[in-house]
Formats: C-alpha cells, sequence, structure tokens
C-alpha cells in the first residue's frame, strides 16, 4: 500500500465546496494521473468518527460506477482525501446547459443502477443521491461520486433530520423519520431521473420546508405525457410512496426502460459535455479557484483566488473534444485561453452596456460562430480557412486609408501604427497589441469578479 | 463424479472442507487467480446460507437455522476462522467482506444464555491474536478492525487480550501507517479500554504506571488526530467511576499536569477543550500535592488570563461555562506571588518562598474528590 503525502501532488484549480471542504483537482507526480482531493479540516469538526466513517465505506468499494478512492493523508488537521479525477463534472453542472434526452437518462440510469446493486449488496445506502451526486468521465462513464457536494462526506442521518441541504430527492418515509431500507435510494434515482428530464428536481419551485410536507402528503411526482411510456413507467416505479413497494435496484436494471438506455451509445454522454462547454463560452464567468502549486516546499501552499488562467488549463472539459497528446495540451491551453478572453471581453461590453435581449442574443451568436470557427470546429479545413479569412479582413482594414472604418474595427493602439513594417510582423503586431490593448480594459474587471 | 463432488459441496460442512482446503492454498498456489476464484465461490455460497438466497423477484428466501448450525460446528471443528483471518488478504477484495459476514452472524448466534463462537475462540485464541495483529497488514485492517472490534463486545474476550503482549502495541499502531490503518487501530484501542468497566479497572490497577507512560506518549504525538483523540479517551478513562486509582494517580503527577498545562495551549482549539476535562480535575482535586500546587501558583497569573479569554464563544455550553468558572474560582483562590520588585525589600522571606502560603490554603480545604466537588460536574459519556 502507497504511503500518500503531500509532495506527491501540484494542486490545480477548485473543483468544488461545501461545508466540510473543498474538492481540488491535482496532478499526482508518482501515478502520473490528475485526481481529485478532497480536503477536509477536522479541527472544524466535533467529531471525527464521522469522517473515518465515510473513508471507510469509500475504501470497501470497488466498482466501476463509484468514484474510486485512493487513500488519504494527515497534513496538520487537514485530512486530504484523494480520489478519482471525473473531468466531465457532475449531471447537475452538465444539466445547466439544458436537459438530457431520454436516451442518455436512460443510460445514466443503467450505470447508476450497477453503482447501486454493488452498494446495496455489500450493505450500504447512499442516502444523497442527486444529480450534483452523478460524475462523468472523460470518456463518457456515469459513476456515482462522493463529492460532488461536498457535505456529502459527512451527511448522515442526524444532519439530514435537520434538514441541511435540500430535501426535493429525499424519500417520504426518511421525512416521516420512519424505518428505511435500500429502497430509499430508488425513490432519489426517481426523482434524480425527473431532474434528468427537467433540468431541476419536481416542485423546485417550492421553499424546501414546504417541500418536505408535500412529499410526505401529495401523491408522488409523475414524469408528464411528452416521455415515453416505458420511461413514464421507470419513474413511477421508483416512486412508489411505500417503500416496500419498490423494486430493488437489480429488478430495475431488467426495466425494459433501462435495457434500451443501456443500448445508447456513450458518445452522446460526451456530447454533454460538449454542450456544457459551448454553453460556458456562450454565458461566459469562468473564473476558477487555484492553489499556488507547490513547487518550493508544502509551507508556501496558499489559496488564491483568480482568474482562470492560461498556464493552468481548466481540465473540466474541453479536453473531451477528441484531441490527444502533446498536441491536446497546447490545443486545449489555447481553446481555454480564447474563451477567456472572448468571456472577458463579453462580460466587459455586457457590464458596460445595459444589453437588451436582442442585443445580447446577437453577441452571443457572434461569439460561438468565433469560437466555433477558431478551434472548436471538426473541419480542420475550415478552422484554417476561417483564420486566414479573418486575419485578412483585420490587414485590409488597417492597411487601408478609411480612417473612419479603421476607428470602427480597430483599437485605437492601432491607428497611428508604422506602416513600414513587413506584412507579418504587422500581423503579428496587430494581435498581440490588440490582446494588450484588450486586457488593460479589463484592470478593473477582473478585480470586482 | 468425485470431481463433480467436490465441485459443488451438498452439506454446509462439505462446503466448509473445501473451502478451507482452497484457503490454505493460497499462500502457496502458483495459480492464485483461480484458488482466489474458487474461494469466492465457496465464500458466496457461505453468504446465502447465512442471508438466505436472493430469488428472482428480489426477494430472500428464509435462511435455514438448522444450515447455520452445520455451518458453525464444521468452522469450529477445522479452524476455519483462523485460517480465513490468516490468509485474509489473499483473499478477493469484496469477498473479504464475507468473511467478516460469517464472522459476526457467528458471533450473534447464541444457544441458550452461551454464545459458541465466543467459546471457541477464547479456546484457541490464535484467531483472536492474528485479528490483534491486523494493524500490521494495512490492506485488510479495515476487516479485521470491524471482526475484533465485534467481538471485544464479549467481556471474557476483552480480560483475554487486555492481557496479551500484542495489546501494548497498539500504542504504537495509533501512530502506525497510512491515516485508516492507524484510526482503526485506535478504535479498537478505545473499545478494549471503555466497553468493559470492570474489566479496564482491573487492568489499570495492575498496569497502571505502564498505562500513564503509553498514553501520555500519545498525548504529544506530532499527528493531530492521535493527539486529539488519545487525549479525549484519556479524559474519558479518568472520569470512569471504577477508575478511581487511573484518577488519583494520574492527577497527583506534576509531570503529567505540565503535559496536560501545554496541550491546553495548543493552537488546536480541540485539543485545547479535550485538555480543559483533564485539566479541570487537577484543579478540582482537594488534596493536591505540594508539586501540583507549586506549579499551579508558579503559573497562576497566566493561567488566570488564559482561562477568561479561553472559548469564550461557547455560550450555549451551560457545563462548560459551570466548569470553566469554577476552575477560574478555584485558580483565583491560590496564594499569589508578589513580585520582589514590587515587594517590600525588607521582607525577603516571602517575595522568595510564596509556597508557604500555598501550602497553608490548601491544607485547610480538604474535601472527597468525586462528584460532591462543588461546583464541578462529570460528563457521564
Amino acid at each position: 500500500m502507497r504511503t500518500y503525502s503531500v509532495d506527491q501532488f501540484q494542486m490545480y484549480e477548485e473543483l468544488g465546496r461545501g461545508a466540510f471542504g473543498v474538492v481540488y483537482r491535482a496532478k499526482d507526480k508518482v501515478a502520473g494521473i490528475d485526481v481529485a482531493i478532497k480536503q477536509v479540516d477536522l479541527e472544524s469538526s466535533d467529531e471525527i468518527k464521522e469522517i473515518q466513517q465515510e473513508i471507510k465505506i469509500l475504501s470497501t468499494c470497488n466498482t466501476d460506477h463509484v468514484t474510486k478512492y485512493y487513500g488519504c493523508f494527515l497534513k496538520g488537521s487537514k485530512l486530504w482525501i484523494i480520489m478519482e479525477y471525473l473531468g466531465g463534472g457532475s449531471c447537475s453542472d452538465l444539466l445547466t446547459a439544458g436537459p438530457f434526452s431520454e436516451e442518455v437518462i436512460g443510460l445514466i440510469m443503467f450505470q447508476l443502477l450497477q453503482a447501486l446493486v454493488y452498494l446495496h449488496e455489500n450493505g450500504k445506502i447512499h442516502r444523497d443521491f442527486k444529480a450534483a451526486n452523478v460524475l462523468i468521465s472523460n470518456t463518457g462513464v456515469v459513476k456515482i461520486g462522493d463529492f460532488g457536494v461536498a457535505t456529502q462526506l459527512s451527511n448522515n442521518m442526524s444532519k439530514r433530520n435537520t434538514f441541511v441541504g435540500t430535501p426535493y430527492w429525499m424519500p417520504p418515509e426518511i421525512i416521516k423519520h420512519k424505518e428505511y431500507h435500500y429502497t430509499a435510494d430508488i425513490w432519489s434515482l426517481g426523482i434524480t431521473a425527473i431532474e434528468m428530464a427537467y433540468g431541476k428536481p419536481p416542485l423546485s419551485e417550492f421553499h424546501p420546508f414546504d417541500v418536505l410536507f408535500k412529499i410526505a402528503d401529495e401523491p408522488s411526482p409523475t414524469l408528464g405525457s411528452s416521455f415515453s411510456t416505458e420511461f413514464n413507467n421507470f419513474v413511477d416505479q421508483c416512486l412508489q410512496k411505500d417503500p416496500s413497494r419498490r423494486p430493488t435496484a437489480k429488478i430495475l436494471l431488467n426495466h425494459s426502460f433501462i435495457k434500451k438506455g443501456s443500448k445508447t451509445s456513450s458518445k452522446q454522454i460526451i456530447n454533454l459535455i460538449d454542450k456544457k462547454v459551448r454553453w460556458e463560452i456562450e454565458t461566459g464567468n469562468n473564473t476558477k479557484i487555484y492553489y499556488t502549486p507547490t513547487h518550493h516546499s508544502e509551507e508556501t501552499i496558499r489559496q488564491i483566488v483568480v482568474p482562470s488562467s492560461p498556464t493552468k488549463p481548466d481540465g473540466n472539459s474541453l479536453q473531451t473534444l477528441g484531441v490527444n497528446g502533446e498536441t491536446h495540451d497546447a490545443e486545449w491551453r489555447l481553446r481555454r485561453d480564447f474563451n477567456r478572453i472572448l468571456n472577458q471581453s463579453f462580460n466587459t461590453v455586457a457590464e458596460k452596456y445595459n444589453l437588451s435581449t436582442s442585443q445580447y442574443d446577437s453577441l452571443v451568436k457572434f461569439q460561438t460562430t468565433l469560437m466555433d470557427s477558431v478551434l472548436l470546429s471538426s473541419d480542420q479545413q475550415y478552422k484554417d480557412i476561417f483564420n486566414k479569412f479573418i486575419k485578412l479582413i483585420l490587414k485590409k482594414v488597417m492597411k487601408s486609408d478609411k480612417p473612419l472604418l479603421k476607428e470602427r474595427l480597430l483599437p485605437r493602439l492601432y491607428l497611428n501604427m508604422e506602416s513600414e513594417l513587413a506584412e507579418d510582423d504587422i500581423e503579428e503586431l496587430l494581435f498581440s497589441r490588440w490582446a494588450e490593448g484588450m486586457l488593460s480594459g479589463w484592470g478593473d474587471l477582473d478585480n470586482s469578479t | 463424479m468425485a470431481f463433480l463432488f467436490k465441485r459443488n459441496p451438498k452439506t454446509p460442512a462439505e462446503l466448509v472442507r473445501a473451502m478451507n482446503e482452497q484457503v490454505t492454498k493460497l499462500d502457496s498456489t502458483s495459480d492464485k487467480k483461480k484458488v482466489q476464484d474458487e474461494v469466492t465461490r465457496y465464500l458466496t455460497s457461505v453468504k446465502n446460507i447465512l442471508n438466505g438466497e436472493e430469488t428472482l423477484n428480489g426477494n430472500f428466501s428464509e435462511s435455514q437455522p438448522d444450515q447455520i448450525g452445520q455451518l458453525a460446528l464444521e468452522v469450529y471443528a477445522t479452524d476455519s476462522l483462523y485460517l480465513l483471518i490468516q490468509n485474509l488478504s489473499n483473499i478477493e477484495f469484496d469477498s473479504r467482506k464475507i468473511v467478516t459476514l460469517l464472522f459476526s452472524s457467528l458471533l450473534r448466534r447464541k444457544i441458550g444464555t452461551r454464545s459458541p463462537t465466543v467459546d471457541h475462540l477464547l479456546s484457541r485464541p490464535k484467531a483472536l491474536i492474528c485479528l490483534m495483529k491486523g494493524p500490521e497488514n494495512p490492506e485488510t485492517s479495515i476487516n479485521t478492525g470491524s471482526m475484533l472490534r465485534e467481538v471485544i463486545k464479549y467481556e471474557q474476550v476483552t480480560r483475554l487480550l487486555l492481557n496479551e503482549p500484542i495489546f501494548w502495541k497498539y500504542f504504537a499502531y495509533c501512530e502506525y501507517g497510512s491515516f485508516e490503518t492507524s484510526t482503526e487501530a485506535f478504535m479498537t484501542l478505545h473499545d478494549l479500554l471503555t466497553t468493559h468497566k470492570k474489566v479496564a479497572s482491573d487492568f489499570f490497577n495492575t498496569h497502571l504506571n505502564r498505562f500513564i507512560e503509553n498514553i501520555n506518549k500519545l498525548i504529544t504525538s506530532t499527528n493531530y488526530v492521535t493527539k486529539r483523540q488519545s487525549i479525549k479517551l484519556l479524559s474519558q478513562l479518568i472520569l470512569d467511576k471504577p477508575n478511581y486509582n487511573l484518577m488519583t494517580t494520574y492527577v497527583n503527577s506534576p509531570h503529567n499536569l505540565k503535559l496536560i498545562m501545554i496541550l491546553l495551549g495548543d493552537k488546536s482549539r480541540n485539543i485545547q477543550l479535550e485538555s480543559f476535562d483533564v485539566f479541570k480535575i487537577f484543579i478540582a482535586n482537594p488534596r493536591k500535592t505540594k508539586a501540583i500546587t507549586d506549579i499551579l501558583v508558579k503559573n497562576r497569573d497566566r493561567l488566570l488570563v488564559f482561562l477568561k479569554e479561553f472559548n469564550t464563544d461557547k455560550k450555549d455550553d451551560d457545563l462548560f461555562i459551570i466548569e470553566k468558572r469554577f476552575v477560574i474560582e478555584q485558580i483565583e483562590e491560590l496564594p499569589k506571588i508578589i513580585p520582589a520588585s514590587v515587594n517590600n525589600e525588607n521582607d525577603p522571606q516571602r517575595s522568595s518562598n510564596p509556597n508557604i502560603a500555598a501550602q497553608h490554603v490548601y491544607s485547610q480545604t480538604k474535601g472527597n474528590l468525586g462528584s460532591d466537588s462543588p461546583g464541578l460536574q462529570y460528563r457521564s459519556d
């Protein structure tokens, strides 16, 4: 068994945080892989036992559809828990870009049920099932994660009974403080299926407190006629109020909706990740929190907040777009950088001018076209053509003797530029100066976000 | 035919024998995977006997008590538990949990008031000793630890284990290896000393100094978790009524007081709070030795400053507030050292020898140490 220590890891950006800790992406320098590290400050909890219990559960799981636990170690009063890194993020992240299709939900449910069969056979009840705890790997594999919501680690019944968190996924028997069993997870699975179909769980329009009474007293939620009979039936089976009537995970694996879902290509899940990336590009705001690297000694580790920086690419999602190896890294960095420039420009403009809906939409459309054409398109030739095209336009405008046109399109910086420069040099300068000009414009913005 | 018979044992006894045969091969076989698979297959059959089999509609068929009885008898007769525990790290990951299941299911089996499995383990303690060595095998320390704590619930077992030399290794195990292994070992140590009060108290009476020496090592550990958990264990043990002997011995040692005062000033708030629970006993002791009083008098002012600021935000913990007030009052009543520079130079005797006064005060406040101490209540858990 390997002994883990701080110097074996290179810390990257923050992936999530909750009441009990922060999760970072990190590089395991010994194994040469990316990992997720959760840091829990034991000093901030009264009982160490809860965390021990959760680690015990994690470390006794060994199955494809549960996030792998690698080990943990203490650094002062902080426990570093090392787990598998899943680049696709959580399903609730992916849902921000829109609901999932029925086929994809079927495939996700198929994989989650396999995890539940394993957990339940091993006497474990997850008790906190929801899209936020369903994680996706870069290759589209679905796993139950224990760090999607950082409170998860210490989530036990007493916590839940104090109604910390959101109760939308709670089965009626837990709300009523009745005895519950493995089938509690089946209810939450049904709610999660609806969440994936609509982007949010049922009753999400109500205050959590009201929801508790509604779940307990009102008839079970249903899916709706716009979905297939099979899907509707699956959800109805999961959401039977009497827990003893709910089927086990093993039985649900044979449900026709799941059988069908199991045949869906995992490419469709990867598409969800792509969709999310595009959505992020459209809406902006990619501020990430980074750990300063552990170059010198472990004592220098400080937590700072910076906007996503070009030297530390965010692996969240862009890496899934089908590029590999060395070029992968370079390409990935390029996307990150350009994405950042686009978003920040967009934010600057949006902040300065009170955009109308149509103005907003037009800008988003243009930005999407730019991103697609410069970097995302799978048609390599088109990307080259587009790059040439845009460069040519800029060059022509710059070299033209139409000052009004120049003024419209070029940053002030270029208006007085020496025209004797060789063409290629001009091109180079144009791009670098342009970038600089933009950067100096956002100084204030960076601090305020 | 014989071959088929061997592969599919018909009775629980045959199953146990077939399983034992494969388990003994685990360590020496050239095809480990194959033997592991065989062991897993047999253990799965064992699980089905214990839990009943899952039917197609997802329900479990009733388990058969007579089948379990046969299984148990064969397990005892062939020392199967020992075999399984000894080879645990060679058994496949998920199947180790079945070994734990078998162990705890058999433990719970009762015939009248007797627990045949406990009798079996006590008559051949090598399985228990093997479990005690669990922390040396980090891969399986979680499995062995949980089996061990199941069996510690039986008083005779705890009595036996506390008197085995291997018990003392637990103080080292608590600081040894990974977080999982060391905390697991600590949980076992904790249960061994706290589950059966009478057994523990007998243990302390015979091994008092050696125990104090060892627990003091743990509370001064550089490992945050070890330090925090062991100081909590210490305060719990001291406040257990049957451990009166441990309490009086502990709080009469100036060396121990120094250790606890250092911990009281630890940078961790939790460690401060846990050590306060031990510190208050030193203060509440109405028959403090001169050495203890000397230390307290010397630090009187510093302690008062410290305690006034000590966890002032714990406003909702009434017990803590009462205890803190009591401790402060007790310290305020200690004689004050008057610094030589401020003192009248004509009276050097008094300034250089403040302990005469201290002794005087303390000889007057005799009483019984225990729950009738004014203002101080002991937490029962």
